[in-house]
């Protein structure tokens, strides 16, 4: 049997993406305070995943890349799902990301970012009624995810660890 | 922002980044150069793309800076430069794969001040703008995880930066590193009042 080699899409800061390609890899390379949203139809093996900035939208803000706002993406993305035959119920949804990378003396004060980009996103999802099934999130390191369309397994890897495959 | 404006606030940052290496030069003691300058305002993810990709690990010292504007300032280096430097600087090389210890940490701290506080100096002598840097920060991580530092910034619509980038490399020290200057709408602002103040 002939198999297809995988195709690896990166997905951007503040970009959206959806497949139903068994063969592609969604991926958001590099992530720091930034969280990726994971979204995964295994009935129509469709997936999608979000690649957000920040928290929330200013008004009038962010109409060239939406997904970039957490309280923005999370809806579009679920929406796109739909739309592509999925349905909200069948939905398994997992998030990553959301680190402080800077730990430093200074650096205390800073907004803690990613803390709010996971806290926007769990806002989204009661909103929505959608369950989070997974979740690799905080901590002060940065971390690549990727989701299989073939059969949305999620793994994550960091410069400390190889792959890992996040329940 | 048309070329014009452009070529004159690249004719305020590029000494201020070519100064930045002179600062790296008189601290190692030996003539390091810049091998390239550029300015440009470019795509966000393009700061990870010309580093070799989101997931490439690097050692960066990273450096905010505040006073008449903010912005962010990274002095980039591959983990064998970083091992490379710190022998220098301190007289013994850093294991691989292990976590920088408070001295090593210092030291690149350190390194990274006199980077990032010779590139202020020249644009505040330039401009006379009031620029202090933040105490800095080394991070060890994939430059993705760097680069969200500076989209956490509310970006424009566009989500474009201004991106000034210096490659500098010592062949007698065998090391190699490149410097990057993300300035803020607030600061490019402030160098074109300066500059338009001047004339």
């Amino acid at each position: 049997m002939i198999t297809a080699r995988p195709r690896t899409t990166a997905i951007s800061l503040g970009e959206l993406k959806v497949s139903a390609d068994p063969a592609a890899i969604l991926a958001c390379l590099g992530l720091g305070s930034c969280v990726a949203i994971a979204a995964y139809d295994p009935h129509r093996r469709l997936a999608g995943m979000a690649h957000c900035v920040l928290p929330a939208s200013e008004r009038g803000h962010g109409e060239q890349r939406p997904a970039r706002y957490v309280d923005r993406a999370v809806p579009l993305l679920v929406q796109e799902m739909e739309r592509q035959g999925s349905s909200r119920r069948r939905l398994i949804i997992k998030m990553v990301g959301g680190a402080r990378v800077l730990r430093g003396r200074g650096f205390e004060s800073v907004t803690n970012v990613g803390q709010q980009n996971v806290q926007a996103a769990r806002e989204a999802f009661q909103r929505l009624g959608l369950k989070l099934s997974g979740e690799d999130i905080g901590g002060d390191f940065g971390r690549t995810v990727r989701l299989y369309v073939e059969d949305g397994r999620v793994e994550i890897s960091t410069i400390q660890t190889l792959e890992t495959v996040l329940q | 922002m048309t070329k014009t404006q452009t070529s004159l606030l690249e004719s305020i940052i590029a000494p201020g980044a070519l100064n930045s290496i002179a600062g790296l030069s008189g601290m190692l003691g030996e003539q390091i150069t810049a091998t390239s300058v550029t300015f440009d305002r470019v795509p966000i993810d393009e700061i990870s793309e010309r580093a070799g990709g989101p997931e490439r690990t690097f050692t960066g010292v990273y450096l905010a800076y505040w006073g008449s504007a903010t912005g962010h300032m990274t002095l980039l280096l591959d983990p064998a430069v970083t091992s490379r430097l710190l022998e220098l600087l301190i007289g013994r090389a850093h294991a691989p794969g292990t976590p920088f210890d408070e001295i090593e940490r210092s030291a690149l701290g350190e390194l990274g001040n006199i980077v990032g506080s010779s590139f202020l100096n020249s644009i505040s002598d330039a401009t006379g703008l009031l620029l202090r840097p933040s105490p800095p920060d080394v991070i060890v991580d994939m430059i993705g995880a760097v680069v969200d530092i500076v989209a956490a910034d509310d970006l424009s619509d566009d989500m474009q930066v201004y991106l000034a980038e210096v490659r500098f490399a010592s062949e007698a020290l065998k090391v190699e590193g490149t410097f990057l200057v993300v300035p803020s709408s607030e600061l490019v602002a402030a160098i074109s009042q300066a500059l338009v103040a001047a004339r």
